[in-house]
């Protein structure tokens, strides 16, 4: 009887370890997850973006000054170039196998392509906000 | 004790009346209440895009169905394929529902054409009569997901997230108001929603 509750007990540990075997973290998936949380903090701008752009247009109906208005087309185009980077970057981001040996040098480079997305995308926002406080 | 007690006989068939259609209805999301009690019914817009098959679909043809929403796009490489496995799911309950469709709104039109969004509803082996993928003005598509359909106001205030990354599953009525969301990428959360989908199929007004 103790024999039959020991084996039963270790065959309950073994399950246990091998249930909460933490997932392997390597240089690869370490990489992209950073790669991704820099797209998933900025992704949300998005919405920003096309309320910047709305609220940009309607400001620019209130003036017909062809100066203000050029202005604030530009700054239209600015937040419009922002996005298509955003999804340029998305349309071509490609996630590497773990077992892909150029993994590594490509995430990185991505690594600095989405953080100069978002660098884009923030000023461009920025601008916007600035020129909408204005009014 | 019972039969002597007409009082808690009345109370037990009272409760025993209440059908399921009345105790489990689904709120309507959206409407305003004015201080006066007045109710403002939330209405979603008239909108026409393009459907996978090159077809012109209106909300008006979408009355008197049942369907789901999200919005997507064929190159996200985060949320949306998650989403889309769910969204699979949904389809697979639904799919002897014929009140019952998902409609899913691109966000990139410039790259998510008619034809690939077809290859991409193709791929999934779907009937494109009751999945409708649709691709238009990418300005129109935003105000719809924002203003109509909620989808960035849906998010919690603690939970990081927007537009998009929401990835909010939207449940529409037959009337076209909103009566449920869930969490596109929790498949628990999606489990609720297959229930919210048949308590809703079986509201009689």
């Amino acid at each position: 009887m103790s024999r039959y509750f020991i084996n039963y007990g270790l065959a309950i540990l073994l399950l246990t370890m091998i249930g909460c075997t933490p997932k392997e973290s390597t240089p690869t998936s370490l990489l992209h997850d950073e790669v991704m949380a820099i797209h998933d903090e900025v992704m949300p701008k998005m919405k920003d973006i096309h309320q910047m752009k709305k609220r940009l247009r309607e400001v620019a109906k209130e003036y017909p000054d062809e100066t203000i208005s050029e202005d604030i087309q530009q700054l239209i185009a600015k937040l419009e170039k922002a996005d298509e980077a955003m999804m340029d970057w998305m349309a071509a981001y490609k996630k590497p196998s773990k077992d892909d040996k150029g993994a590594v040098p490509y995430l990185t480079d991505q690594k600095e392509k989405i953080t100069l997305v978002k660098k884009q995308m923030l000023e461009a926002i920025e601008e916007a906000k600035n020129r909408l406080n204005a009014e | 004790m019972l039969s002597k007690n007409p009082i808690l006989i009345s109370l037990i068939i009272l409760c025993l009346s209440c059908n399921g259609g009345r105790l489990n209805k689904l709120p309507v999301i959206g409407n305003q209440t004015l201080p006066d009690g007045t109710i403002i019914p939330h209405e979603i817009r008239d909108w026409r895009f393009q459907n996978q098959l090159g077809e012109t679909v209106e909300r008006a043809s979408l009355d008197g169905k049942i369907y789901l929403v999200d919005f997507f796009f064929t190159s996200c490489p985060s949320i949306c394929p998650k989403v889309t496995r769910q969204m699979l799911r949904i389809y697979d309950h639904i799919e002897d529902y014929e009140d019952v469709l998902l409609v899913s709104f691109t966000i990139d039109p410039k790259r998510d054409s008619v034809s690939v969004l077809k290859a991409y509803a193709d791929n999934m082996d779907i009937d494109h009569g009751r999945w409708l993928f649709l691709t238009g003005d990418k300005d129109e598509v935003m105000d719809i997901a924002n203003e109509d359909y909620f989808v960035a106001a849906l998010v919690a205030p603690d939970v990081p997230g927007g537009f998009d990354h929401s990835g909010k599953i939207i449940l529409v009525d037959k009337k076209s108001r909103i009566r449920g969301y869930c969490e596109g990428t929790d498949a628990s959360s999606v489990d609720g929603m297959l229930e919210k989908i048949d308590i809703l199929r079986s509201e009689t007004e």
